[in-house]
């Protein structure tokens, strides 16, 4: 049974606020919370949804992401509702000389106030890539950015024994990959920890929000 | 189950390596498992850009071996860097029987840290055939031969060039081309000086949109007698004490759209501000300065005078038109005040008095407002240090660079039987003040202490943690040097600082404490060292030369885990 989460303003009806009519999105366990559209301009999905869906007083449902990580995705949108956008990039401005240069993003700009936000998702429970697949399918560019450049941070510098340990990475199975009897003389690891027999195969899509 | 970096799908895998460097990319990834590798191809292949900045040699070989032959024809973008952790990398480059040549498709080029004009000829011979080059950066590389320019100003498709070059930490020119560039729109790092003239480039290269010019105090500034209309951004670092060349020449750029000004010995009021946008930059969008006043009085006078300044700032022209806001900074001891636009958009912030605010904005992002600056500088002396090193209002949430400068004849005198003394307490204070900055700063990764010796071996090191500093510089001013002893050395090298310092500049006493410093310094890479004498109790000064042989001798005969030690642009360069 749907529950309206306590961030939620009211559960009857869509009001109006200053910000413009309330919007009700659901998480994969029930719970509704209400967001105006500050929040929902910031994630291309819910837009989209609330676009083409007549939604009255329904909430849209996220199938792909549980509450206790919608929750948090709902606060970081809020305080970012009021943040300046970016200036739109005239097409046929010349003057930027970087636009065509490919390079390394930079990922040492995160805020304080994100740097926060962030650090309450953990590689060992996993929620830090949790949030990063909510927000890619919720289609929140910064939040995505922010959990990638975070990864990206906690990698850089390191050696691939470090960050297979750090993310419990899995070997080829034996005689396949590194594991073949080509493979280089001394490369990292010896014994298989993992048999992933999809190593190689399609992108693997999971749905850990359903978990 | 819970998630993992393994179930991601690939493409937020390649965004996540989209924010690494490709060394980081090939270490981190490389070999971890078939499906890791697969990305790591398909990432090289489709970003098209091989920076081997920071790369190990080890890496490096990987690279050339596995990546860089098979994916030269593809490349677009390509940086070398002959940095602290890869000193030989170009010379690598070409030992591999590689040229720049070997890059048909290349679109961006830099190179960082080139100091030997051996190397820099076969750049010379490269680039005439880099025919879709359309970026150059030279960063830290000293170069300044005209053949060098003109072949640069001959690129048929260059659009931007960067020039970033140092001679003992000033910062050099680069000739005024002798060909024309009907290409280059975007020049970065040129100087108005003696010898290197802007109406010269200018002329040269008449397609030019962007421009970031030094005009320096013996700039001559002369035949400005047509108007600059190419031009469009402007980024000017204005250092002579003079006004009326400033504004002639900006009254000669009536396309202005964008500007940043740094004026070090010059302040321009707000109604001449106006009347100069509005009359002859009717253009301009982007509006950055920075400027001195030096006449505001110390104390509550100081304080009026800097309202007085403010408010000519805030009428309508500068709130409501175009939303421009100031910033004053004053000193209530001294008569220094410092007027800037909001955000600060510069690179360097000096510090060099307590630092009192005004502005004439409702501040609402202040932590924002000083994402732009790197490097901070402060200049105080010992009786003001404690009070410029307090920021509380100030937020420096990016910089890298931090510079105490203790000016003034005197330091923190006192001798070891006086940790009472005020003097004493005084420097304890500061040194809990600056740890407190370099640990609420994670980013900071230099430190350079002027004329404070006792600082590094003072600094409460047994609670200091989670700093990022690997870079020292220890060396005082010359005339006030002051030489480590073996005892400070080794006091310095046990030290959390010494222990993850990397990069150190020092002056000792002698050849034996450069001995030990590389010995006993774990993870150092590059020494900048002089030394007083070479032996203890020697009067008989040190020649690098003779220092290098008596290193070699010496850690030959001892179990390290240095595998070589080299000299080089006045360092030594330590192989581990």
């Amino acid at each position: 049974m749907a529950t309206t989460a306590e961030a939620s303003n009211t559960t009857t009806g869509n009001t109006e606020t200053a910000t413009g009519k309330m919007i009700k999105i659901q998480s994969n366990d029930g719970q509704i919370f209400e967001v105006d559209q500050g929040v929902v301009e910031q994630s291309s999905t819910i837009k989209t949804l609330s676009d083409l869906m007549d939604v009255g007083d329904v909430p849209i449902p996220l199938p792909n992401v549980k509450a206790s990580i919608l929750g948090p995705i709902v606060d970081f949108c809020n305080h970012h509702k009021n943040d300046q956008k970016p200036e739109p990039i005239d097409e046929d401005d010349d003057d930027d000389p970087n636009k065509d240069i490919y390079e390394p993003k930079r990922s040492d700009d995160i805020c304080e106030w994100d740097l926060n936000f962030i650090k309450q998702f953990t590689v060992p429970e996993g929620t830090l890539f949790d949030i990063i697949m909510a927000a890619n399918y919720l289609g929140i560019k910064t939040l995505l950015a922010v959990g990638c450049k975070t990864i990206a941070n906690m990698v850089r510098g390191k050696s691939s024994t470090e960050v297979r340990e750090m993310f419990n990475i899995s070997y080829d199975p034996p005689g396949e990959g590194i594991n073949a009897p080509n493979a280089i003389e001394g490369q990292a690891g010896t014994v298989p920890t993992t048999q992933d027999a999809n190593a190689t195969g399609p992108s693997p899509q999971p749905d850990p929000m359903n978990q | 189950m819970s998630m993992c970096l393994e179930l991601l799908p690939n493409e937020l895998l390649f965004n996540i390596f989209q924010y690494l460097s490709t060394p980081d990319v090939l270490r981190i990834f490389c070999q971890l498992n078939r499906r890791f590798d697969k990305l790591v191809d398909k990432h090289l292949y489709t970003c098209k850009y091989i920076d081997l900045q920071t790369t190990s040699k080890f890496n490096f070989d990987l690279i050339w071996e596995q990546y860089l032959s098979p994916l030269a024809g593809k490349i677009t973008s390509l940086s070398l860097s002959n940095d602290v952790n890869t000193p030989d990398q170009v010379d690598q480059f070409y030992a591999h029987g590689f040229t720049l040549c070997d890059f048909p498709q290349l679109q961006y080029l830099a190179l960082f840290h080139i100091h030997s004009k051996e190397i820099m000829d076969k750049i010379a011979n490269d680039l005439p055939h880099l025919t879709t080059l359309t970026h150059l950066t030279f960063e830290k590389s000293i170069f300044n031969y005209q053949y060098m320019i003109n072949i640069i100003w001959s690129l048929s498709n260059l659009v931007y060039f960067r020039f970033n070059t140092y001679s003992d930490s000033e910062q050099l020119a680069f000739h005024t081309p002798r060909v024309t560039s009907s290409t280059i729109k975007y020049i970065h790092g040129f100087f108005d000086e003696r010898d290197t003239n802007i109406i010269a480039l200018l002329r040269h290269t008449p397609q030019i949109r962007c421009l970031s010019l030094t005009i320096h105090d013996c700039s001559f500034l002369t035949d400005l007698s047509t108007n600059i209309t190419s031009i469009t951004k402007l980024d000017l670092l204005f250092t002579k004490p003079a006004f009326s060349p400033l504004v002639d020449f900006l009254r000669r750029t009536p396309n202005l759209t964008y500007l940043k000004l740094d004026m070090v010995y010059n302040g321009i009021h707000a109604q001449v501000w106006e009347r100069l946008i509005q009359k002859y930059l009717p253009k301009l969008k982007t509006l950055h300065f920075k400027m001195n006043f030096t006449t505001v009085k110390a104390g509550s006078t100081g304080e009026k005078q800097v309202e007085q300044i403010l408010n000519t700032f805030r009428n309508s022209f500068w709130l409501d038109e175009h939303r421009w806001f100031v910033q004053c900074d004053w000193s209530p001891i001294t008569e220094k005040c410092y007027v800037y636009t909001l955000p600060y958009a510069f690179e360097n912030f000096n510090i060099d008095f307590p630092i009192c605010s005004k502005f004439t904005c409702a501040i609402d992002n202040t932590p924002c407002f000083y994402d732009c600056v790197r490097r901070l500088t402060f200049n105080a002396t010992t009786d003001h240090l404690y009070d410029s090193l307090t920021l509380s209002h100030i937020q420096f949430s990016n910089i890298q660079y931090i510079t105490i400068d203790l000016i003034g004849a005197k330091r923190f005198l006192y001798t070891n039987g006086q940790n009472g003394s005020s003097a004493y307490n005084c420097e304890v204070n500061c040194l809990n003040q600056l740890q407190h900055i370099l640990e609420q700063y994670r980013r900071v990764t230099s430190l350079r202490l002027c004329g404070w010796p006792s600082a590094i071996l003072n600094m409460p090191q047994c609670s200091i943690k989670d700093v990022s500093v690997f870079e020292l510089d220890l060396q005082c001013r010359t005339g006030r040097e002051y030489y480590y002893t073996q005892e400070e050395c080794d006091h310095f090298s046990r030290s959390i600082l010494g222990i993850q310092c990397k990069i150190l500049t020092i002056d000792v006493i002698d050849w034996t404490c450069v001995y030990n410093l590389i010995i006993k310094m774990n993870n150092l890479q590059m020494l900048n060292v002089r030394c007083r004498h070479h032996q203890p109790n020697s009067s008989q000064v040190s020649h690098e030369r003779d220092l290098m042989e008596w290193l070699h001798k010496n850690i030959q005969d001892v179990f390290s885990d240095i595998k070589r030690i080299t000299w080089k642009r006045k360092s030594i360069f330590i192989e581990r």
